[in-house]
């Protein structure tokens, strides 16, 4: 390929995004099973929703299972009490996460790097403390809840093409919400301040808000990924809120590539990948996983996508 | 030739800060710098020293090769460099303070101290004071006096009478004139005036690059060092 | 009362040894080292199995640290070094896969069950009429003995004043000639051979597993921040404070012990943020 048609294979590829991925996500499906890839749908927002906090503005946080956790219990709390209608499940869900992000926000916001990331493992250790043990009579405890959804109308979440199809949907939706919101001038705010936060102050913007904003939109979208995933199981434990796990969003948006909804996409389902399939052939896979990580921040920084980019796009791209 | 700059160019990520700049220093010669705030006078002493590196050119001391070398590194081969703002070590005592020093040349204590001494007359009323008590005169006589331990042939010395009465600036300069001759010195300095009676070589930088390099009479009138500004 | 007191005197002295190294880490390197925790549990594994082959809980011990200091010398050395400078996340991602490896190595050659081990020391002392193990006495002490050591090396070695300069103003001290990172180098090992002493200590009172290490370096970076980076009289304090938040808030409500020490953290860290 010369030079020249590099960079229109890339365009071409972004102008059509949603249609590509809903095809490859298909594809994904069929070859492996549909339950296993709705899996991968529904972690691939939540990386996405991760990827707006820390490849955009900057800051990784070490506590997003908070938000995770918040939506899969939201709307497991919302079946068993206000019946089962999955829609309103997840409406719960995505507010309740906004609503967090809302309260934790304003203190978590003015931080920075390490501070940012201990105070939000933090909320992420106490939370996990609230569901296993303090709430426990609401929560379930360590056995969780279990979640019961009725059909509405067509949608039918107990038939698992249904499932994947809605998941599928929505990640389309948050991709191209996503997009535009870091194609739009919030976004370009957003990655001034991860720049060099001061200068952006100085030139007028209320850094504040803008933070605190990205940090709600990103708490909303997972807590929607979390609400997702307890209709897909149909269950919520603890786990859902394990802080433990922060570590596989961190690397799927590592390997992925920070800074971008494909990388994001990307990184979650190579995640997803490696671990549904490496532990059935490598017993020390965690100890791999480590390494890879290690590589990642010693080599390959830019990740899966950011590599496909500097191949296929035109010479000095951001992306 | 002790030090010789050519096409140097630094930049902070993407934005360049120095452009193709160009000085030299011979041995023993002392040289000034002047130029307005934010004009990469520092940042240029910063790269010589080798706390930051160049993106492009080159940077020769002594028939060495050192750009890109790290600070410690260009410090031992006999470039000190002395920051601005007078930073001491102030949770630790002058005669602490002192004591890395020799610490680093290794000389000890005692004949280190006698050094200083020489160039800071009155240090040792201070020794077990916190460095962080002296005045800004005193804690730039006792920045010189711990850079020259080393037996430094260049001395990189950043605004050192900012923020100092007449007197004090005397005395920095009387400190000064001690190595004159056997230390080179680049010498940073926002009092025109000063500049104007001490100095025979002039840089002026002007936004990343060298405006201009003077001699001579053109070095004494003040106007004229502003005009390059 | 007493033992209450006397429980978070313990634990106290136990996050103090083991958050020194971490504090000195943050202030010296600027990174978050979450492989800290490898240091502690390493420790405390090759305590057990020393102590499984015959040897003495003293010789075990000293086995323990000593193993630790060439672990913790090749960590700095081909992690550790490499993340001086980067940005702060690419230092906690680093270090935190480093510790996922050594914990994967720890279950793959110790298994994944949690080991009790007991007192080694087994007797007990009365102390206003209460009984109070010797053991926990013996660690507060040590603790203490081990705050004088650091003092008396921060404060009259030139290695130590060294890094307290470093600590202060890195480029001065790089600019007098100074390799400051071999320094500082020796600043990690030695914390991380503390961070492996404490799980040493704590490994009799409680179970010795996998996991360990992340579950207690938590709270060390809760000590951390609360008492401050880099400065050793803030984690003194802080550490014999959450110690007793942990002791006090056990006995009211048990599991709550640990999740009370990060609402202070949260409380802390929002009324007087970090600069990193």
């Amino acid at each position: 390929m010369s030079a020249l048609t590099r960079p229109k294979v890339l365009a071409t590829l972004r102008s059509f995004d949603l249609a590509v991925i809903a095809v490859l996500f298909g594809l994904l499906a069929w070859v492996l099973s549909i339950q296993r890839v709705t899996d991968f749908v529904i972690f691939a927002i939540f990386v996405v929703s991760f990827d707006l906090l820390y490849g955009q503005m900057g800051r990784l946080s070490f506590g997003h299972m908070l938000f995770l956790g918040t939506g899969a219990y939201a709307s497991a709390l919302t079946a068993v009490h206000l019946g089962g209608n999955p829609v309103l499940a997840l409406v719960m869900a995505t507010a309740a996460g906004g609503l967090v992000a809302l309260l934790l926000g304003p203190m978590t916001v003015r931080t920075t790097g390490a501070c940012f990331a201990l105070i939000n493992l933090a909320f992420n250790q106490v939370w996990h403390f609230l569901a296993l043990i303090a709430f426990a009579t609401w929560t379930g405890g360590e056995d969780g809840l279990a979640v019961w959804m009725q059909p509405v109308g067509p949608l039918d979440f107990g038939d698992k093409r249904v499932m994947f199809a809605f998941a599928l949907v929505s990640l389309l939706a948050v991709i191209w919400l996503t997009r535009r919101l870091t194609d739009s001038p919030f976004g370009i705010l957003l990655r001034g301040i991860k720049q060099n936060e001061m200068r952006v102050r100085f030139l007028g913007y209320d850094v504040f808000r803008a933070k605190l904003l990205a940090f709600v939109v990103s708490g909303a979208l997972a807590a929607f990924a979390g609400g997702l995933s307890a209709l897909n199981y149909g269950y919520v434990t603890p786990s859902f809120v394990d802080p433990g796990r922060n570590v596989e969003v961190i690397f799927a948006c590592l390997i992925g590539g920070a800074g971008s909804v494909y990388g994001a996409v990307t990184g979650g389902v190579v995640y997803m990948l490696i671990s549904n399939f490496l532990p059935s052939y490598v017993q020390r896979w965690e100890m791999l996983l480590g390494f890879a990580l290690l590589v990642l921040v010693f080599r390959f920084r830019s990740g899966l996508w950011g590599f496909v980019v500097s191949r296929l796009g035109p010479r000095a791209e951001e992306t | 030739m002790l030090l010789s700059v050519k096409g140097l160019d630094v930049a902070y990520g993407r934005a360049k800060v120095l452009h193709g700049v160009s000085v030299r220093v011979d041995r023993g010669e002392r040289v000034f710098v002047v130029g307005r705030n934010g004009a990469g006078k520092t940042t240029l002493l910063k790269t010589i020293a080798g706390f930051f590196a160049p993106a492009a050119g080159t940077i020769e001391f002594d028939g060495r090769n050192i750009g890109g070398k790290p600070a410690e590194e260009v410090a031992r081969a006999g470039l000190r460099y002395v920051f601005q703002d007078k930073r001491v070590f102030t949770r630790l005592t002058v005669r602490e303070n002192i004591e890395i020093a020799a610490h680093a040349a290794r000389l000890p204590l005692a004949s280190a101290i006698e050094r200083v001494v020489g160039v800071f007359p009155s240090v040792p009323r201070f020794l077990d004071n916190p460095a962080g008590g002296l005045s800004g005169g005193q804690r730039q006589l006792l920045l010189i006096g711990r850079a020259l331990l080393g037996e430094p042939q260049l001395l990189l010395i950043d605004e050192p009478t900012e923020g100092l009465s007449g007197g004090a600036v005397e005395e920095v300069f009387v400190a000064l004139d001690r190595s004159k001759g056997k230390v080179a010195m680049v010498i940073v300095e926002q009092n025109l005036s000063l500049v104007g009676k001490l100095a025979e070589r002039v840089y002026a930088v002007k936004e990343g690059r060298i405006a201009a390099e003077l001699n001579g009479a053109a070095v004494r009138d003040e106007s004229t060092l502003e005009s390059y500004l | 009362m007493i033992g209450i007191i006397a429980y978070g005197l313990t634990i106290g002295a136990i996050l103090y040894i083991i958050s020194i190294g971490l504090s000195l880490t943050f202030g010296t390197m600027r990174i978050v080292n979450f492989a800290h925790a490898l240091a502690y549990t390493a420790g405390a594994y090759l305590l057990y199995s020393v102590m499984r082959a015959g040897g003495s809980f003293l010789l075990a011990a000293a086995a323990g640290v000593i193993i630790v200091v060439p672990l913790a010398w090749l960590i700095e050395r081909f992690i550790i070094r490499r993340l001086y400078g980067q940005s702060i996340d690419y230092a906690i991602i680093g270090t935190y896969a480093v510790l996922l490896i050594g914990v994967d190595g720890i279950k793959w050659l110790w298994g994944a069950t949690p080991i009790p081990l007991s007192d080694p020391i087994g007797e007990y002392v009365q102390i206003f009429g209460v009984d109070l193990p010797v053991y926990r006495l013996v660690i507060i002490i040590l603790a203490g003995v081990i705050f004088l050591g650091l003092e008396f090396f921060f404060r009259r070695t030139i290695v130590g004043k060294v890094v307290v300069a470093g600590l202060e103003d890195k480029d001065a001290v790089r600019s007098l000639g100074i390799r400051v990172d071999s320094y500082f180098s020796i600043v990690f090992v030695l914390g991380s051979a503390l961070a492996a002493l404490g799980g040493i200590l704590y490994a009799p009172i409680t179970t010795v597993h996998p996991y360990m290490g992340l579950h207690v370096l938590l709270v060390c970076f809760a000590v951390v921040l609360v008492g401050g980076l880099g400065s050793m009289r803030g984690t003194l304090v802080a550490s014999f404070a959450l110690g007793m938040v942990i002791a006090i808030t056990g006995r009211v409500w048990g599991p709550a012990a640990e999740t009370a020490v990060f609402a202070v953290m949260a409380v802390v860290l929002m009324v007087k943020p970090l600069e990193i």
